[in-house]
């Protein structure tokens, strides 16, 4: 019997438990908690005044390509924009916190998804430091509270692999399917 | 923290400590974990974001009674499980999901109405049909579908009415099906040979309205309980057998060559071997 501890430095993942993708009742749970994570309502008509829908897609390019860089599981980056969404929703926001709102939710997102969860002193260093750890550890707090501490929200990754699983598709092309999706 | 006042200390865990405290103003007990930072930089540690999400999903999750999620266990305790999402391993594939039928069953009407909101009102019709079933040894509700579940239901309990069901207007599916009237049938003839107490707590229970369900504390003060034969102690249930797997033979039916040629005491069957086999032991 092979007694060497073989632990490398990798993640294991489970793999995709074809009872959970294949029961719908799992779907249908899915498609009511998402409900519940939807921001309310369109926050440039109303509770925004600086912030305009540029400054989100840029804001929302530069957290992509954090998350790309730091190779971070897929789902951190749409789970990040849900809570992004979901605070501006609520709270009136200057445009010169976007960045470090984004940040934070980065944060948070990585915490509830990763093994290995970015860190206060690396997410500063994407920014150029132009925050402090010390106002994103602040913030972090604020933003749990605004958010009343629901992070497990429903995000649009959550649903591919059920659809793909429900799809005719070839075998050897669900790869490619899914790196496109 | 202003709002709770800290009784005692209730244990300590790699990362925390948890105290039992009390909601000065609801009165309310609960249990407060206070969780220790010790690695500053990083801010709320994702253990502890993590047991939140945890503990959102129990509230948000109804448990799932029916016979297959109740356990006795070897002291003969009840235990509650729920293997929703668990399957049994089967070399068989096609029975893996059974369990899926099954659940409908004991779903309250208000859920196959598509009630979104709902209490522990459908726990206590799973309740009803689970008493029920124990007292029929068969299923009192097993619809083939979603549509005949609600088909199954309403046989026995009579198209409901305003009157019986006030809340039924407001489910979401209720204009999206009607049945054809039919009047309630008497439980007695759905579970006959059943005592007038056994069934004057099924009809506690299965109420359309959710809330003139019969509560669970109330249900424990129902004469029922109180008429013979009583319930019995925990220690006097028959139990499973300890240590895991029975012996081999008992999973055989017991073959006996019986023969009127010889002596009575050859075609007595030791009653332990017919325990799996037969009930009235």
């Amino acid at each position: 019997m092979e007694l060497l501890c073989l632990e490398m430095d990798t993640i294991i993942r489970a793999r995709p438990d074809p009872n959970l993708l294949c029961d719908d009742r799992v779907l249908q749970r899915l498609l009511t908690i998402e409900e519940r994570f939807l921001p309310q309502y369109s926050y440039f008509k109303g509770v925004q005044k600086d912030i305009q829908p540029f400054m989100r897609r840029m804001v929302a390019t530069w957290m992509l390509e954090v998350c790309e860089e730091q190779k971070c599981e897929e789902e951190v980056f749409p789970l990040a924009m849900n809570y992004l969404d979901r605070f501006l929703a609520v709270v009136p926001t200057k445009k010169c916190n976007l960045q470090l709102l984004g940040a934070v939710c980065m944060f948070l997102a990585s915490k509830l998804k990763e093994t290995r969860p970015l860190t206060a002193e690396k997410l500063c260093i994407y920014t150029d430091n132009s925050i402090r750890p010390q106002e994103l550890l602040e913030w972090e707090l604020v933003v749990l509270g605004k958010l009343k501490w629901n992070l497990a929200a429903v995000t649009p990754n959550d649903f591919i692999e059920h659809i793909v699983k429900r799809l005719p598709l070839p075998e050897d092309k669900l790869a490619l399917i899914r790196k496109h999706v | 923290m202003e709002q709770y006042s800290i009784l005692g200390r209730i244990g300590e865990g790699a990362h925390g400590i948890v105290f039992k405290a009390k909601h000065v103003e609801t009165g309310e007990t609960v249990a407060l974990k206070k969780v220790a930072l010790r690695k500053l930089e990083d801010g709320i540690p994702n253990q502890a974001l993590r047991e939140i999400k945890a503990l959102q999903e129990i509230e948000d999750n109804q448990c799932d009674l029916k016979p297959a999620n109740l356990l006795i266990s070897s002291s003969g305790h009840l235990k509650i499980a729920d293997f929703g999402l668990a399957r049994l391993f089967s070399e068989q594939g096609e029975r893996l999901y059974s369990h899926q039928v099954a659940t409908r069953w004991y779903r309250a009407p208000e859920l196959l109405y598509g009630a979104r909101k709902y209490d522990e009102g459908v726990d206590l019709w799973a309740v009803g049909c689970i008493f029920g079933e124990l007292l029929n040894s068969s299923p009192l509700f097993p619809g083939e579908n979603d549509i005949e579940q609600l088909c199954c239901v309403l046989r026995v309990l009579g198209t409901p009415t305003q009157d019986t069901w006030p809340e039924i207007v407001e489910l979401p599916d209720y204009n999206k099906i009607t049945f054809k009237e039919n009047p309630a049938i008497p439980l007695e003839e759905i579970v006959p040979d059943t005592p007038p107490q056994a069934i004057s707590l099924l009809y506690k229970f299965l109420v359309y309205s959710s809330k003139q369900r019969c509560s669970a504390r109330r249900a424990l003060l129902h004469p029922y309980f109180f008429s013979s034969p009583l319930p019995a102690h925990h220690s006097e249930l028959p139990i499973p057998h300890l240590g895991g797997h029975p012996p081999r033979q008992r999973l055989q039916p017991p073959s006996l060559d019986l023969s009127v040629d010889l002596p009575l005491q050859n075609n007595v069957v030791d009653p332990t071997l017919l325990q799996g086999h037969a009930t009235c032991l």
